[in-house]
């Protein structure tokens, strides 16, 4: 017989439950979105990680990310009345995210001398394991450079679609809703970044 | 499938829209396997690094500030401040205008004593001139005494 077990969501029961679901339990509640804004700075911490990524990555400037992100968070507050939790979270701030990237963009775009400035600062990781030699971490960087060279020379809407897929793993359903483009058009720009950044990153050496 | 797989085919390899004949090629034939674990590495090496820096900030600022319910009354604050810059300046011309028109006003005797008040009355009847004209006459009547 089913049955169903009612739990609340990153309760110690929820994660034991996770871990040990069996067909018996037909669901497991995920907590409301309701619940979740009742608590606004858990949510801030819950998710900052995942918009500050997409922003820098979106962005490549670390400053105007963290800016962003509170931009994001502060529209995210201001709006919650009007989250009908048609999407989760997660898709509801990434969709913020996603339009206050394309809004900087456009304003970034008409102070054209800013460019000048600031654009490329190639300072950008010191991700390599230290266990690593200095060869080889030499050539993880240059990989590195190269990706993100790559996305910054793809589309706006292909970047986008690359970094959900790719860094945030987000499914083609959620990213189609956090766009607003349809599963198609988003696996068309998938599939034209991945063919673009393979282009970029050249033959193997 | 003999052929090695196409650009194309390989990217759609790589986003999950392969066919059954390219996906079995790409597990097959170890250049076109070689060829997907390259990018596959590159992007996973990418994401480790966007994640390390995106961590270390986060280490270095665990919280951010939404300023909730503060900002709309910081920007009300604001426009009492404008408002009220606004109404100095308008006002201002005015209050200097009362003043002048005050030091103009000639001063007001408060004596009470009747004796002292009607000294003062005939004093001024007695005058043949205005008394701002009054040292004028005098000079006059220096010069025919």
């Amino acid at each position: 017989m089913d049955r169903l077990l009612i739990i609340q969501k990153n309760s110690c029961l929820y994660e034991c439950m996770k871990s040990a679901a069996t067909s018996e339990f037909v669901a497991l509640r995920v907590e409301s979105p309701a619940v979740e804004f009742d608590d606004f700075d858990r949510l801030v911490e819950r998710y900052r990680p995942k918009v500050l990524r997409f922003l820098y990555a979106s962005l490549r400037d670390m400053d105007v990310a963290e800016s962003i992100a509170q931009d994001c968070f502060w529209n995210a507050y201001k709006s919650r009345k009007s989250f009908r939790g048609d999407c989760s979270v997660n898709t509801w701030l990434t969709k913020i995210a996603i339009n206050l990237v394309r809004s900087h963009l456009q304003n970034r775009r008409l102070q054209f001398w800013k460019k000048w400035g600031n654009s490329d600062s190639g300072e950008v990781c010191n991700w390599p394991d230290r266990k690593i030699s200095p060869e080889e971490s030499a050539s993880v960087q240059q990989q590195i450079q190269a990706v993100w060279g790559a996305t910054r020379l793809l589309s706006q809407k292909q970047r986008t679609v690359f970094l959900l897929r790719f860094m945030e793993d987000m499914d083609i359903a959620e990213i189609a809703q956090s766009t607003g483009l349809s599963e198609n058009t988003v696996k068309v720009h998938l599939f034209r970044a991945v063919r673009g950044i393979r282009k970029h990153l050249g033959a193997p050496q | 499938m003999r052929t090695h797989l196409s650009e194309n085919q390989l990217a759609r390899c790589l986003v999950g829209q392969a066919t059954r004949a390219e996906l079995e090629h790409s597990r097959e034939c170890p250049e076109c396997g070689a060829e997907m674990s390259r990018f596959a590495q590159a992007v996973v090496q990418y994401q480790g690094s966007v994640r390390q820096q995106v961590n270390e900030r986060i280490a270095l600022r665990p919280t951010v500030h939404i300023p909730k319910p503060g900002g709309a009354g910081m920007q009300t604050r604001r426009w009492v401040v404008v408002a009220a810059a606004a109404a100095v300046l308008v006002f201002l011309p005015f209050s200097g205008a009362e003043k002048k028109s005050e030091e103009f006003r000639p001063a007001i005797s408060t004596e009470t004593d009747p004796d002292t008040v009607m000294n003062r009355v005939n004093l001024h009847l007695a005058r043949t001139v205005p008394s701002p004209m009054q040292p004028l006459m005098l000079g006059v009547e220096d010069m025919n005494p």
